[in-house]
């Protein structure tokens, strides 16, 4: 039970400045060595002129970092009008019949208990906001709903601009990781609720974060990924890594690519090549010790298996569905397997099952039950000594709690990692990084401050207990994530709390632990571990 | 409803042998020529244990859970407690066994209904009390509590609590079971002092105004689960001709980057 002000569900369509204002004295306090003043750099306000073209009004962050805001009482009016329109449609069977049921189901049965709000991660390292509720935004939208769609009797809300703006931003401080949903008795989805108001902003009003629209799915239907990697240079990337496997390996191996019929057509995060090019060279390793007959891909969309639109637009998510499906049929593999990536896994194997008929439906799966596999087959010689590191394991939240796919990660460092150890807690009930649903690319303003320093801290938590006992800094540490958007969340998150730096905490994927446990290893795979 | 896209969450309880853990067939490589196994006695036992001790809010929120559990035990008892009225009333009417008597089986039916009526009873209204009581000072859930959500709880209450009133006209419940007696047999109606009208009242107000209202949320939650966080099933084939139908739709969408009126499927080949 809580005492004093709250935000209230009305306060939304207030027209004042920010809702609240976050400061380091509100978050949730971190445990040692974090726990001493100044061990952070402190939260900053937006600048005073971006008041004129986004919204700074929920908490002064900006995640939608296209100017949207309405110049005028008459834009303010059509805002409204198209929302409404918006919402006519998300609760239509044309407009919406990919997640027309959950979604009234989560409109008309919540009790609102609050039982989830503990649940939440950002909820509970804010220091308990109250507009990250994981009920706030949903009760907005259902109080939206049920006066002016549904027409029930019950409490209005007043609908004005602010109301429409801040309910925009609001859509983007929920990471879809569904945590909220597990211990909802009624099996209330606000996370869906979340993804459903993402959806009438894009597909309505057209307005989405750059980084996952514009840059996003859009450019990667254009130039084939939404890294704008051409072909030509996946190509270059491809010789890149031969040469990196030459290096550690002291052989060359031929990756194979746009190799017509083969078994599986594995593809990876565009971003691992760029980023952590270590991680598909440790696939292609493998794969090659391991005897299986696979490719990569070089066509558009068949060299990065990311789809943004599982996040924001059903639209864009079938159109790129679709394209990596044209990709795998084009080749005739016969099967399509999705790399360490947590969004590409949830999109292509879970949410698109029922968008492909006939002979779009291609077996698809996650490379991580293969590479269980491939490490208990004994065909990889591997020592386990040579990972002699505490090793951690981040759960993402596609892969885990909305796709299953719990154990075989697991088998496969008990095998490599002998001082792997959980954190608490993980698995299905893992906390989400803080870079779920699009927020690890979302790069523009004042937005990672804000995913960093609230969406990310239960994770900065939850990495510093599990290595408690040996937080001493001449001990090299390892959080591996198998997943390219919760490592670049990591990335910047153990950048921006100097944790690498300060503590040799580091972080990757689970292939490139495997190769660093292969006994005919030229020289250690993992950098960390050189000297 | 149409078929939705899938949207299940982990762990789901009839994944043989992987639920315990939260797993699901995609753990399995070439998970599509392997079969699936799925556990009906698994997904009964979660559903049991959801429905008989409503364990997220146990486990998750013990305050919310006695009060909650109080008021949904109260009218599981209270629905028991009808049913052996009923039961009664066949025993007298059709039995021709009077109760209270000397017949063990209408002593067992007069201390059951009296001990299952009572407890109910008490525990629905301590519960019910207790969850209005904690939205109207919590100013969070006040807040989100609305006149719909306060006139559930209130009819709810309102047979209960009469239905206590009643029940000191009625210590034994012998004259329910002559009121069902004259309603399963056609016989006469006994005479009902006024305590016992207005708790028959507010019981059927309750019972027509159900179907209207979130307390039908037990249906809900069949779909919640059953439809959309359980519902893993992989489509291999047997869903084409409805995603075929589906996506023969046309979009309503006005945003530049989808082509308005023109069919899902045209927009998605079409590309962007």
């Amino acid at each position: 039970m809580r005492k004093g002000d709250i935000v209230r569900i009305r306060d939304m369509g207030k027209p004042s400045d920010q809702l609240i204002k976050l400061t380091i004295n509100d978050l949730m306090p971190l445990p040692p060595p974090y726990d001493k003043p100044g061990m952070e750099p402190p939260m900053t306000g937006p600048k005073s002129d971006w008041v004129k073209s986004y919204v700074t009004e929920l908490d002064g962050y900006v995640a939608i970092d296209v100017p949207w805001k309405p110049r005028n009482r008459d834009e303010e009016e059509q805002l409204v009008k198209r929302f409404l329109e918006g919402l006519r449609k998300l609760t239509s069977k044309e407009g919406n019949w990919t997640f027309l049921q959950p979604l009234l189901l989560s409109l008309d049965y919540c009790a609102k208990c609050q039982n989830c709000a503990e649940a939440c991660p950002i909820y509970m390292a804010s220091g308990r906001k109250d507009i990250y509720r994981p009920t706030y935004r949903a009760e907005v939208l259902r109080r939206i709903y049920n006066k002016y769609i549904a027409k029930k009797p019950g409490p209005g809300i007043e609908l004005n601009a602010y109301t429409i703006l801040r309910l925009g931003e609001l859509a983007y401080r929920c990471t879809l990781c569904r945590r909220c949903v597990q211990v909802c008795p009624l099996g209330i989805d606000n996370g869906l609720i979340a993804h459903e108001i993402r959806k009438l902003f894009s597909e309505e009003l057209g307005i989405a974060p750059t980084a996952i629209h514009e840059k996003g799915t859009v450019l990667q239907l254009k130039s084939g990924s939404s890294t704008g990697m051409s072909p030509k240079a996946f190509m270059n990337m491809v010789k890149f890594m031969e040469d990196l496997i030459y290096e550690k390996l002291g052989r060359r191996i031929k990756i194979p690519v746009d190799e017509k019929g083969a078994d599986i057509l594995l593809i990876h995060n565009a971003g691992e090549y760029i980023s952590w090019p270590e991680n598909p060279a440790a696939y292609a390793i493998i794969f090659e010790e391991a005897g299986l007959s696979w490719t990569l891909s070089s066509e558009l969309l068949g060299y990065d298996a990311v789809n943004y639109g599982v996040w924001y637009d059903d639209v864009q998510l079938s159109r790129i569905v679709m394209r990596h499906v044209e990709v795998a049929r084009k080749l005739e593999v016969k099967r399509i397997v999705i790399g360490e990536c947590g969004h590409a896994t949830k999109a292509l194997l879970v949410v698109a099952d029922r968008l492909l008929k006939g002979g779009d439906r291609v077996p698809r799966e996650s490379v991580l039950p293969i590479l269980r596999d491939i490490v208990k087959s004994g065909k990889l010689n591997l020592d386990p000594s040579r990972n002699n590191f505490p090793v951690t394991l981040h759960d993402p939240c596609n892969i885990v709690r909305l796709a299953g796919i719990v154990e075989p990660q697991r088998e496969v460092l008990r095998a490599v990692a002998p001082l792997f150890r959980e954190m608490e807690p993980h698995g299905v009930y893992n906390y989400c990084c803080g870079g779920g649903s699009g927020f690890a690319i979302m790069t523009s303003l004042n937005f990672p401050e804000w995913r960093i320093k609230v969406a990310s801290r239960m994770k900065l938590k939850q990495i510093l207990e599990a290595f408690k006992d040996a937080i001493d800094p001449k001990i090299p540490k390892y959080v591996c994530a198998p997943c390219s958007n919760c490592k670049g969340e990591l990335r910047d998150l153990l950048t921006h709390y100097r944790a690498t730096e300060l503590y040799n905490i580091h972080y990757g994927g689970l292939a490139e632990l495997v190769v660093n446990a292969m006994v005919d290893l030229k020289e250690p795979y993992i950098d960390f571990t050189l000297q | 409803m149409p078929i939705h896209l899938r949207w299940e969450l982990y762990p789901v309880p009839h994944e043989a042998g992987k639920a315990e853990y939260g797993g699901g067939y995609l753990e399995e490589a070439s998970w599509w020529s392997r079969g699936r196994k799925v556990s009906t006695i698994g997904e009964l036992k979660e559903l049991l244990k959801e429905m008989l001790f409503i364990k997220r809010i146990y486990n998750n929120n013990r305050r919310l859970w006695a009060l909650s559990y109080s008021f949904h035990l109260g009218i599981y008892l209270i629905l028991v407690w009808f049913l052996l009225i009923l039961l009664g009333a066949v025993t007298i009417a059709y039995m021709h066994v009077p109760i209270p008597s000397s017949s063990p089986w209408a002593t067992f039916l007069l201390y059951a209904t009296l001990i299952i009526g009572g407890t109910g009873d008490v525990l629905g209204i301590i519960g019910g009390v207790g969850l209005l009581t904690r939205r109207l000072i919590n100013p969070v859930l006040r807040d989100y509590t609305t006149w719909p959500d306060y006139l559930n709880l209130i009819l709810v209450l309102l047979p209960l609590i009469s239905g206590m009133v009643a029940w000191t006209y009625d210590p034994y419940f012998n004259l329910a079971r002559e009121f069902m007696v004259s309603l399963v047999s056609a016989s006469t109606v006994p005479y009902l002092p006024p305590a016992v009208i207005v708790n028959v009242v507010f019981t059927q107000v309750l019972i027509a105004y159900i179907p209207f209202t979130k307390i039908t949320h037990f249906i809900g939650k069949y779909f919640t689960y059953h439809k959309v966080l359980w519902d893993d099933e992989p489509n291999l084939g047997q869903l084409d001709d409805e995603i075929g139908d589906l996506t023969a739709l046309r979009l309503p969408w006005n945003a530049t980057h989808i082509k308005h009126g023109e069919s899902w499927e045209g927009n998605v080949m079409g590309g962007s």
